[in-house]
């Protein structure tokens, strides 16, 4: 049984609260990771789930057993580094076997765990190489394989990515979802790299400022953000936020309206300021609007930068003001507060500076509260209810 | 009667004297504001860096507990 449990776990040094309060349920063979920008308290949070570091408040469960002052041998996990760690003087079975031997493991248990582990890397071949004979993936994999023969209850993973290279850091996150599917075990990974929380994890848990923000599936943080901060970190690129006003018949900015029923809203209503968050894919130019079920009123807009990706083009677009501008092109302002990026397919016609008309997808527009960023709801097809609306959204959708 | 000599030997006598007090004066000074600092400065580093290096020490040993 390899269930992890936070309860209210903080951690302070001096006067910065590296950890606040955080909660986490981690089930037996779940892959969960931490992620958040630098400083968020995810490393500290794995390292209080290690033994490194001791909470300042709150206990930590492990299979059952409250280990939060046990030293981390007493622990029952293995933990895989950012910097690798191997020992430069030991080739690489003394490596993978270094824990074992320290524990007093016979002979023949090391061996076998030791085959199981480099079969299950495929580093068969490299037993008798050094360190500084490897390439860095390899490193990486011995110290996962020195983790491994441990069959620890639990995997801890402090952004062992980190110092691979774009491509081998691809090859590895595929890597490290066969060997937990292969191991079965309880993994939490840290990482500030969203692409890796994504595609690997079974559930992420967002940081920031040491407070957990949510925690869910990956796609469930991404359709559903519980605040403006997890809208905005997770996805790339980012969302778009722009400040608006509820009136009675939806929401209000400066530079366009969004109908739906505002009284639907639990404890919102005209007059209280809100942010509409969109993301770049559903941003759509008019003459694509048939293709959205729930498409809003065009409104216009300028293209400002363009930027083409190969799979897909990034166009800046400025909306703000437009109409003081007059003419096509005639638009200086460049706050990028005021623009919002639309991705589209790479065979659009787009032009820099081309007025345009653009829509929404409503059924993927959200809503948050400006002042405390907590989201209101998710989709603002009509009527609007509640941030559950995306699935409703959906179904709508199906019957069309 | 003030002979030459006797001037001389009371200015002579006058001038090593401020010196010397002055030397005391600027010993003291110097012991207070650069000697006494630097030692405690010293020491206290040298005690940092003995806690560092055990709290790494003690780091490393904990690390290798989870190798």
């Amino acid at each position: 049984m390899g269930d992890v449990k936070l309860e209210h776990v903080t951690k302070r040094y001096a006067d910065v609260t590296a950890v606040d309060d955080m909660n986490l349920d981690i089930r037996d063979g779940e892959f969960v990771t931490l992620v958040g920008p630098s400083g968020c308290g995810k490393s500290t949070t794995l390292e209080t789930i290690a033994g490194l570091t001791i909470p300042t408040e709150g206990t930590i469960t492990i299979a059952d057993r409250e280990v939060t002052n046990l030293p981390p041998k007493d622990r029952g996990i293995a933990m895989v580094f950012q910097n690798i760690a191997l020992f430069p003087h030991m080739d690489v079975y003394d490596n993978i076997s270094f824990g074992l031997r320290l524990r007093d493991f016979d002979k023949e248990e090391i061996e076998r765990r030791v085959e199981r582990a480099t079969e299950i890397l495929q580093i068969q071949g490299m037993l008798d190489r050094m360190p500084e004979e490897m390439s860095g993936g390899q490193r990486q994999r011995v110290a996962i394989g020195r983790a491994i023969v441990r069959e620890p209850e639990v995997f801890l993973m402090d952004e062992p990515l980190a110092n691979l290279d774009a491509k081998l850091r691809v090859h590895m996150r595929t890597e490290l979802q066969r060997l937990h599917k292969e191991l079965d075990t309880t993994i939490i990974y840290v990482t500030h790299d969203q692409a890796e929380a994504m595609t690997m994890s079974d559930r992420i848990a967002v940081l920031n400022e040491g407070q957990l923000q949510q925690i869910a599936a990956p796609l469930t943080c991404y359709n559903e953000p519980a605040n403006r901060f997890v809208a905005g970190f997770i996805g790339s690129p980012s969302m778009n936020f722009l400040e608006g006003e509820l009136t009675a018949d939806g929401i209000t900015t400066d530079d366009f309206a969004v109908e739906f029923d505002v009284a639907a809203l639990d404890g919102y209503g005209p007059g209280d300021d809100v942010t509409l968050g969109v993301r770049p894919e559903d941003v759509h130019l008019e003459e694509n609007a048939d293709e959205l079920a729930h498409p809003t009123t065009p409104f216009p807009a300028q293209n400002d930068v363009i930027e083409p990706m190969g799979d897909e083009i990034f166009v800046y677009l400025i909306v703000h003001d437009l109409e003081g501008g007059g003419q096509e092109g005639a638009v200086t302002e460049r706050d990028p507060d005021e623009q919002v990026l639309m991705s589209v397919d790479p065979d659009a016609d787009v032009e820099m500076d081309a007025r345009v008309q653009i829509v929404f997808d409503r059924s993927r527009l959200h809503l948050f509260d400006t002042r405390t960023g907590d989201a209101i709801t998710h989709g603002l097809v009509q009527p609007a209810s509640g941030v559950d609306q995306r699935a409703q959204g959906a179904e709508s959708e199906g019957d069309d | 009667m003030v002979s030459t000599v006797g001037v001389v030997y009371v200015v002579g006598v006058t001038v090593l004297f401020f010196f010397w007090v002055y030397g005391i004066y600027a010993f003291a000074r110097d012991l207070r504001h650069r000697y006494l600092p630097a030692i405690r400065a010293y020491l206290e580093q040298r005690r940092d860096d003995a806690e560092a290096t055990r709290a790494e020490e003690e780091r490393e040993e904990r690390e290798q507990q989870l190798y």
